[in-house]
């Protein structure tokens, strides 16, 4: 399953034009990243839901993308270890804890019990239709190595396979009367249209923000920095207090 | 009418809640358990949620909601580094207070917000008397002296503190940017590993080293006989930096940094090549260094406070070997080290804190249990694998799963162990573990390669048998408090070297669990019914979970580790699962 963040990281891999770099170890990275994101929401699934037969599809896919997870950090690895790469550029366990948050729009409550259950089997057929879609442009770009496509190819076709499990279950309840799926299916493409608006405005803010403190930075550090000096230090002590 | 305390920790990594009632921790667990995300810092939602509701508690009941550092505090350290270090802290200064203006900075408004909590009930420690608190309280203490160290609190990164009817106070520190630490830490990322998750690692790579590069390393930091050690800040770059630890400086002293994931080992697991002898050499003068300088800071500590007992908390206090250097010649005849000196572990000492300084004056209670999280009955295990379709076999006696259990661990079985409540803090401890026979080195390597995708060079950790331990290895007396949580390394006393192959690193010490029947009754039939079966009192004991996860809470993440492992079997409550099911 794709998270909507996913879609920067193929524009970006996209864009690239050697085949063998450091770049492209640290795209594989963020892909398995984003795939662990996404086994982490079905395995989530897999706990919270109610339909127990489903119980049992929804941890199948939790394993299939820890596996896609596992492959790109394998082939990431295997890039490394092939190049003469000697840049030591190390996340802490915080920094990658945000990182799959941000990839994949990992809340403070898992995203099944944001959605209903046929939401959430919408919302998992539309985004690994995406991802199905961004892989397969992916394997057949002639910028990467031959190993990089095939991994590019399996993962898509995979990810094909979920699009199928999903649209049978939707087929299943639509033969058993269940009203309001294609009103469903609508609801989770505003829902992604909504959330991918969201984040590239983000950005935007974000830039701004970065403009802002920088020329705060310039302005109101010098100036603190040559008329005050070091002096928080606290004598009394108040346990309400946040300092 | 019983009294509650709820304490937080997070917005710097690994968030955890621990619940406090009338003095007695009855709920504490990590964030990172129930998100799956390993050292998760944000905001512990889930893991309060589940406090509350496995106690049939509403947020109404909580009498004090404790905080376990001064978020201010902090930010003005943070403030002051970016004037200090200006122009260079730009980039700094402004991931900084994104993070701090978005988020951290309105740490009580969100706990209020989120919790709906009255605001006035909010308390706020500070986060090395946290530290402090979560081992002195733990313990019950008298008279103790505490020694906190990590990598930074608000600007604290080593204190010293007395524990004295139950009051603690602080003696001694050292402030911001010099930290033990964050030169740990450094050197971690030097070495191509996770800060605050590869240091281990650089611990384990140590041992294939030698003392080369001491004189080297000595420029970076050194013993100083009046300040207890010196650190040449020319070599860092994290005072001002988020994403550069070092500066070039030390790679011309050094050479280049170790580039992550590349090989460190060969097959035969002998270092690979000249640049692995380095990097080695370079981890063994960074821990010989750091367990000087910890001695040095210990010598120090009975200088101003002398007492039988230390409590040690704070994330350096995980380097078990070091807490073996450093100690064993020291003027203390206890060492205490809990099973949370790392952040985690703040949530428990701020909650023990408002219990002992705000609530009540003088009644501290002996809080040692470390399995404090969720568990799950039989049915709701037997209905999961139904629910799963997942074949299985129940056993109707616990006599007969360990039986079964020591069997197949006698047959060179690797298993997963998923039984009672899940553990609070680093390790597994005999809740969520994988275990094999220790006496079987391509077993330990097959653990390594095939199932966790560690570097060959990590050791594995035993779980012994408390009545049987000085069979195996030097056991200190002083540590008598702290084995039992893996605290600290014992090395082989060479009576028994054939029966340990799979837990010995190569300098033959191993990080060993003590377990007494009154620890946890369960496990400690299974290695004691695996005695029986081999004459070997011990087991291979390594967290059940795989590479970049947390470890495992519940039957499902528990059934999704095993079939994604090369694992053989797992007993998950009264039932087996196998794995051509």
């Amino acid at each position: 399953m794709t998270s909507f963040n996913f879609k920067s990281i193929f524009k970006t891999i996209n864009k690239k034009n050697n085949s063998l770099n450091n770049q492209e170890s640290d795209f594989l990275n963020n892909f398995g990243l984003a795939e662990f994101g996404s086994a982490l929401d079905m395995l989530a699934a897999a706990e919270l839901t109610t339909t127990n037969k489903l119980k049992k599809g929804y941890l199948n896919h939790a394993i299939d993308e820890f596996r896609h997870a596992q492959l790109f950090f394998k082939h990431a690895k295997n890039l490394i270890n092939n190049s003469n790469n000697n840049s030591a550029n190390v996340s802490g366990v915080a920094e990658i804890g945000e990182r799959i948050r941000y990839l994949n729009f990992i809340g403070e409550k898992p995203i099944y019990s944001e959605l209903n259950e046929l939401d959430f089997i919408n919302f998992v057929m539309i985004s690994e239709a995406a991802a199905e879609k961004y892989f397969t442009k992916l394997s057949n770009n002639k910028n990467f190595n031959s190993e990089t496509r095939a991994l590019f190819s399996l993962i898509a076709k995979e990810e094909g396979h979920h699009v199928l499990y999903a649209k049978k279950e939707l087929e299943k309840r639509r033969k058993s009367g269940v009203k309001g799926i294609y009103k469903s299916y609508l609801y989770i493409k505003w829902f992604r249209f909504k959330t991918d608006l969201l984040s590239n405005t983000r950005k935007i803010w974000t830039k701004i923000g970065d403009l802002i403190l920088a020329l705060i930075f310039f302005i109101f550090i010098p100036i603190n920095k040559i008329f005050f000096k070091k002096n928080y230090k606290f004598n009394t002590y108040d346990p309400r207090s946040m300092i | 009418m019983n009294k509650y305390v709820l304490g937080i920790s997070c917005y710097f990594h690994d968030s955890s809640v621990s619940l406090v009632k009338n003095g007695k921790i009855i709920s504490a667990v990590q964030e990172e358990r129930f998100t799956g995300i390993k050292g998760d810092s944000s905001f512990p939602s889930r893991s309060i949620e589940w406090c509350l509701n496995s106690n049939n508690l509403k947020i109404s009941d909580i009498n004090y909601i404790v905080f376990y550092e001064k978020p201010l505090k902090k930010f003005l350290r943070i403030l002051n580094s970016s004037i200090e270090y200006f122009p260079k802290s730009r980039s700094f200064f402004v991931s900084q207070m994104k993070r701090w203006l978005s988020e951290k900075i309105w740490t009580k408004t969100n706990i209020v917000k989120k919790l709906k909590f009255s605001s006035d009930k909010i308390l706020f420690c500070q986060h090395h008397l946290s530290h402090a608190s979560s081992i002195y309280y733990t313990n019950n203490l008298s008279h103790s002296c505490i020694m906190v160290n990590d990598g930074i609190g608000e600007d604290q990164s080593f204190s010293i503190w007395s524990g004295e009817k139950n009051k603690i106070k602080l003696l001694d520190e050292i402030l911001f940017p010099k930290s033990l630490g964050l030169f740990y830490s450094t050197m971690t990322s030097f070495l191509g590993h996770q800060i605050n998750e590869g240091e281990n690692k650089v611990m384990s790579m140590s041992a294939y080293g030698n003392n080369s590069l001491d004189n080297k390393l000595n420029k970076v930091i050194s013993i100083s006989d009046k300040n207890i050690f010196h650190q040449n800040m020319d070599y860092f770059e994290y005072q001002f930096s988020l994403y550069n630890n070092f500066s070039n400086k030390l790679t011309n002293l050094l050479g280049d940094p170790r580039t992550p994931n590349t090989e460190f080992l060969n097959k035969d697991l002998v270092l690979l090549s000249d640049k692995s002898k380095k990097y080695a050499n370079i981890a063994y003068s960074t821990q010989k260094i750091t367990e000087d300088i910890i001695e040095r800071q210990s010598n120090h500590a009975y200088e101003i406070f002398p007492s039988d007992n230390m409590c040690l908390s704070g994330g350096v206090h995980l380097n078990c070997k070091a807490n073996n250097e450093s100690f064993k010649n020291s003027k203390f005849k206890n060492i205490y080290i809990n099973f949370c000196p790392s952040d985690s572990g703040g949530s428990i000492g701020a909650s023990l804190w408002a219990w002992n300084n705000v609530i009540e004056k003088n009644e501290n209670i002996l809080n040692q249990d470390v399995y404090l999280g969720p568990s799950f009955d039989n049915d709701f295990i037997e209905e999961t694998l139904k629910d799963l379709k997942i074949n299985y076999t129940k056993f109707n006696t616990y006599k007969e799963l360990l039986s079964d259990a020591s069997n197949y661990l006698l047959k060179n079985k690797i298993i997963c162990w998923f039984q009672g409540k899940l553990e609070f803090g680093k390790r597994a401890l005999g809740n969520r573990s994988i275990l094999a026979r220790p006496d079987n080195k391509k077993l330990s390597q097959k653990i390594n390669n095939e199932i966790k995708n560690r570097e060959s060079f990590q050791p594995f950790a035993s779980s012994v048998l408390y009545e049987k331990a000085e069979e195996y290895f030097d056991i200190d007396s002083k540590f008598k408090n702290s084995y039992k949580y893996m605290s600290v390394v014992a090395y082989d006393n060479k009576k028994n070297t054939n029966k340990l192959s799979g837990v010995l690193h190569v300098d033959n010490s191993c990080r060993i669990q003590l377990v007494e029947e009154t620890d946890n009754t369960l496990y400690y039939n299974l290695i004691k019914n695996f005695f029986h079966l081999s004459n070997i009192p011990l087991l291979l004991n390594t967290s059940l979970n795989l590479k970049g996860e947390p470890i495992v809470d519940n039957p499902i993440k528990a059934i999704s580790t095993f079939l994604r492992s090369n694992c053989d079997l797992m007993y998950i409550g009264n039932f087996k699962i196998y794995k051509n099911d």
